[in-house]
Formats: C-alpha cells, sequence, structure tokens
C-alpha cells in the first residue's frame, strides 16, 4: 500500500493507495502516530484509491479518530471506494466516521 | 507478592465488580454496602458509611479464592435474600475467574519474552540498516579491515554496496565479471594511473561477490587475500542473517503466538449446544494460522438460549486473549439477567468490555441473540457484524447492523430487531473470513454466494459453506478465521 501525507492548510491529508489489512495496519499506524505526534489533530484520510480494507485496518483508523477528537481535532475519511464504503455499512461504521464523498467535497468547495 | 497485595489484587477486581452490584442495591434501597474480610482488619466500604449494628442488616459469604468474609449492605431494598446472595456468588465467581485468566494470560506473555527479545534483537538491526546501507556498511567495514582503497559488494543485479576512492570503481566491476563461475578467487592486476591490485571473493550463497582494490603503487600482500576470504565469509554470514531475521525469527515468534492464540480458542469456546426442543443449533470454527478473533457462544437461559458470534478486530495472541474475555463476558452478562431485551444485553457487554477494549486499541463485531423456547420470534442485536442471514421459506435477507462495533461509540440504549422465527427459519451468523476467501487469482468467494448456500437444515448450511469455502480457497492461504453459528426451527 502507497502512503502520502500532504499538509493542507486546516488538516494534513493522508493519502492511502492499494490493498489496507492487517498486513499494512503496522505501516500505516507509523505514518498516522508521526502525524499525530507533530501535533496535527485535524486528518483526513483518503480511501478513494484502497479497494479493501479488513478489521485489523478499521480498527486504526477507529484508534486515530478517537485521539483526534480527544485532542479537540476533526477526524474525516475521503471519498471512499465504493468496496470500502460497503464494509463502512456493513460494520455500521458510516455512523461513527464523518465521511466526505465525492458529492459533499465538491459542494463544500 | 504479598498476602496483602494479593489480597488487593484479587479484591480490587471484585470491587469493581461488586462496586456495580452496590449501586444497584442502593437503588433497592440500601442505604451502605460493604465488605468485612476475615484476613483484613478494616471494613471496606462500597458505598454509604457502614453501620455493622444496624437492624436491618443483611451479610451473604465473600469467597474469593484464599480470602473469605461477607458482602454486607443495610436498609430494606425491594430485592429477596436469595436474590442478593446470587448477586455475590455470581460477583465472586466472576472476580476468580477474571484473576485466573489474568494469571493464564501473564504467563503466556511471559513464555512469549525469550522469543520477543531476539525479535526485537533482529528487528533493531534491521530498523537501523536497510539492505543497500547493510551492504554498503559492509563495504566500507572490508575496506577498513583491509586497508584497501575501495571495496565493492555486489549482488545477481549488480552493486550492491561500495566504499572508498570512486576512481577504482569500474576496476572492481571489472573484476566481478572476470570472476566467473569456476574460480572463488581472483587477483588481478589492473592499470588505472598506478598498477592496482584487484581481489574478488564470491559468495555462493548469495550469489555475488566481495571486491577489494590495494592502494595504488601497492602490492595486497598474501595475508590480504586470506583476509578477503574472511571478509567474503562474514557479509555472507550477515545477508544469512538479515534473511533470517526477516523469515525464521519471525516465524518462530508468529508460530508461539498463533499456537497460544489457537489454545484460547479451544479453552474459551463452548464444548457442547444447550439443547432445547424446537432449536437445532449448529456451529463450526476453522482458525487461520495467524488468527484467534471470531468467536461463538451459546448460553442456557431459564427458558431459552442466548447466543452471540463475532469477530475482535486485530490477528495472534491479543485477538485471541480479547475473544476469551468477550466469551466470559458475554456468559456473565447473560447469566446476570440486567437486560429485558437483546440490545439492552449488548449494552451491557458494551459497558463491560468498553474500556478495555479502548486502551488495547481494539474493536468487536458482534451479534446477540435471544430466543424463548416455544416463541415465533427472535430478539437480534446486531453490533457492526456480517454476514447475518435469515432464510424464511426460500428468501434469504442479510440483517443489517443495529449499531457500530462494540468499543467504537458507547452503546445506545437496547437497539435490536424481532425477527420472526416461525419453523424453517434459520439464522446464521458467519464471519467475514467466509465472504472474503481469496482464490488464486485473488478474487473473493463474496456475501451472494454464501446466500445463495443458505439451503437445508443447519448442519447441511454448514457443509455447504465450509466447502464452498474450501474449495474456493484451493491453493490459497487462509487469512482470517472462518466461523458460522446457525439456529434452525425446527417443527
Amino acid at each position: 500500500m502507497n502512503i502520502t501525507t500532504n499538509q493542507g492548510t486546516d488538516s494534513t491529508v493522508i493519502v492511502l493507495e492499494g490493498r489496507f489489512d492487517a498486513h499494512e495496519a503496522p505501516h500505516a499506524a507509523s505514518v498516522f502516530d508521526s502525524v499525530l505526534d507533530e501535533g496535527q489533530n485535524n486528518i483526513d484520510v483518503s480511501l478513494a484509491d484502497v479497494q479493501f480494507i479488513d478489521s485489523t485496518a478499521l480498527a486504526q483508523l477507529v484508534r486515530v479518530m478517537k485521539r483526534c477528537k480527544e485532542a479537540g481535532g476533526q477526524f474525516s475519511l475521503l471519498e471512499p471506494s465504493d468496496p470500502v464504503l460497503v464494509i463502512l455499512e456493513l460494520t455500521a461504521l458510516d455512523k461513527a466516521f464523518n465521511i466526505v464523498d465525492g458529492q459533499s467535497a465538491e459542494q463544500a468547495a | 507478592m504479598t498476602p496483602d497485595q494479593a489480597l488487593g489484587v484479587v479484591l480490587g477486581r471484585a470491587l469493581d465488580l461488586v462496586r456495580d452490584l452496590a449501586d444497584r442495591w442502593e437503588r433497592a434501597g440500601a442505604r451502605a454496602v460493604w465488605f468485612e474480610v476475615d484476613q483484613w482488619p478494616d471494613l471496606l466500604p462500597l458505598t454509604g458509611a457502614p453501620e455493622p449494628d444496624a437492624d436491618d442488616l443483611h451479610r451473604y459469604p465473600l469467597d474469593l479464592n484464599e480470602f473469605t468474609g461477607w458482602c454486607c449492605a443495610v436498609g430494606e431494598m425491594n430485592r429477596g435474600d436469595e436474590d442478593l446472595a446470587l448477586d455475590v456468588s455470581l460477583a465472586c465467581r466472576l472476580a476468580r475467574y477474571e484473576h485466573d485468566i489474568a494469571q493464564f494470560t501473564k504467563s503466556i506473555i511471559e513464555s512469549n519474552d525469550q522469543l520477543l527479545a531476539l525479535y526485537e534483537m533482529a528487528s533493531s538491526r534491521a530498523s537501523i540498516l536497510t539492505p543497500d546501507e547493510l551492504a554498503t556498511d559492509t563495504a566500507a567495514e572490508a575496506m577498513s579491515m583491509t586497508r584497501s582503497a575501495a571495496a565493492l559488494v555486489a549482488g545477481p543485479g549488480g552493486e550492491f554496496g561500495f566504499a572508498g576512492d570512486d576512481d577504482l570503481r569500474s576496476l572492481l566491476h571489472d573484476a566481478v565479471d572476470r570472476l566467473g563461475e569456476s574460480t572463488d578467487t581472483l587477483v588481478l592486476r589492473k592499470q588505472s594511473d598506478q598498477l592496482v591490485d584487484v581481489i574478488a571473493r564470491r559468495m555462493d550463497h548469495v550469489d555475488g561477490a566481495v571486491v577489494l582494490a590495494g592502494k595504488p603503487g601497492k602490492r595486497v600482500k598474501t595475508p590480504t587475500v586470506r583476509l578477503i576470504e574472511a571478509v567474503a565469509d562474514r557479509t555472507e554470514m550477515l545477508f544469512h542473517l538479515e534473511a533470517m531475521h526477516a523469515t525464521e525469527v519471525k516465524r518462530a515468534v508468529l508460530d508461539r503466538d498463533a499456537a497460544a492464540a489457537s489454545e484460547l480458542s479451544a479453552a474459551a469456546l463452548p464444548d457442547r449446544m444447550p439443547e432445547r426442543d424446537g432449536l437445532d443449533i449448529k456451529a463450526r470454527i476453522i482458525p487461520a494460522r495467524l488468527g484467534g478473533g471470531d468467536f461463538y457462544m451459546v448460553v442456557d437461559t431459564d427458558d431459552g438460549v442466548a447466543f452471540s458470534a463475532g469477530d475482535v478486530s486485530g490477528k495472534g495472541l491479543a485477538a485471541g486473549v480479547v475473544m476469551t474475555l468477550l466469551c466470559s463476558t458475554v456468559r456473565n452478562a447473560v447469566r446476570r439477567r440486567n437486560w429485558t431485551n437483546a440490545g439492552e444485553l449488548m449494552a451491557e457487554i458494551d459497558v463491560d468490555v468498553r474500556d478495555y477494549l479502548e486502551s488495547a486499541g481494539m474493536f468487536v463485531t458482534m451479534s446477540v441473540g435471544l430466543w424463548t423456547e416455544g416463541s415465533d420470534k427472535i430478539e437480534l442485536a446486531n453490533a457492526g457484524h456480517s454476514p447475518v442471514l435469515l432464510r424464511t421459506g426460500d428468501t434469504v435477507e442479510s440483517i443489517p447492523a443495529n449499531s457500530p462495533p462494540v468499543g467504537v461509540l458507547p452503546a445506545d440504549s437496547g437497539e435490536h430487531h424481532v425477527i420472526e422465527f416461525v419453523p424453517g427459519t434459520v439464522l446464521m451468523i458467519g464471519s467475514d473470513g467466509l465472504a472474503e476467501q481469496e482464490n488464486e487469482a485473488g478474487e473473493q468467494l463474496g456475501y451472494d454466494v454464501l446466500e445463495s448456500l443458505m439451503t437445508g437444515e443447519p448442519e447441511e448450511i454448514i457443509d455447504n459453506l465450509f466447502g464452498a469455502v474450501h474449495d474456493h480457497g484451493l491453493g490459497v492461504d487462509r487469512s482470517d478465521d472462518q466461523m458460522a453459528l446457525v439456529l434452525g426451527r425446527a417443527a
């Protein structure tokens, strides 16, 4: 999985590409933690190019969401791909995460 | 640990458990609740101020392994003596059980310490040096040891690491090309600006070579020729160790981890199903090599059964330990009967495990259900779990989640489904490991296929599911546990 970190004006955007599963979760966790440790508490994670996500990876996203909120920040998932959106809906995690789809992003712009 | 410390540990956990109980007793009319422990000189108040001489005193025996005494309360409570005694007895049993689990977990963790230390040692080298850096570091070391002017470590793809005088680099590459397969060590005299001795030594096992260039104008002495053999052997060994780090050491730790997780699963899952007229229950679980997070539980209630199945996020021993905690929590929450429906039962489980899951950075997708013998309804609370499939006649539908997984958000108070469960109906709670089993082309079996396999009696459905998953995944490792709990309403 490719991970790119972009510093925006209001938030840090972490772009994930590929398969996000138990094997990739430790790498992603270290990237998330390094951003949080730098004091960036507003994090957006782009999942547009993630084609598979498992429960270990979802647990990482939940952990980062909680850390952001505890620090008074915001955490969003940007444009999750269809397979990821299905998993978020099946697990009802769409009720827990702030999800910004393509349409919302365009409206916000 | 001194006896006082041991008492503190056991009582500390029991106090946590009984504090909830004390709150409930307070709401039921108790003015105060406290412990009197035979091995402890002071009263231990839980709520209110102890009144050992009060007329309306209730005392129930306390049994926490080597510590005994009384759980006391004063006040006119709107619950019977037998009920209150059962509360204390269950809290004590839970405290003893959790104490045993804690000891067991500690012993597993300790037994892993040595391997983990070894793994950490190997990891630390890998974390300091990438393979390229390792090769460059080795070349620099070889140059220093032999007092050469330049050193090259070559692999099958060409240069792997280089150190020293860059003007000599091409001479060293020429030597690698001329080394061929028949010669182990080659000594050349090359004309650069001045005469330079070049010595190359092949490394058979890593398909590469170490090459040294002497200082221009100076002859390389025989001891240096011998030294390069030692350098090559050492370099080869370093690369072997590096490979070992990535495979053998890690595998040894993971095998131990997986074995412990598997033992935990076997100990925690029910070894037999309750028998109830009109209900056919079947379950099967096949753990992945590094799995351990799936579970199911069926508990007899006074008038029917409570059941649960789920999947702990994560893999290995950590998921296995949380899975055992979930199994005991479900069992105890069912038996405490502080619920009136499946949603409240789920909320009770959530309260018991949420702090633990949050601190571990994990969550659990799970469903909890209740069926009363003879009833045509089943209650089901679904916390982010799938697949949960219901077959009624020829129709199969998926039961959606009521809430996110346990450990993500505080549970809502009692959201659940009430499902028609007439004779012939079948409910299946599976794990994502069934639908997400991949074939050699990387294609998942899919949730739709699971729906098409919901035919026949529960045993047949389980055979269908696991047969299809097995066939689909031929030649591919199971990456996740595979579990199914099937309940069929018999005529």
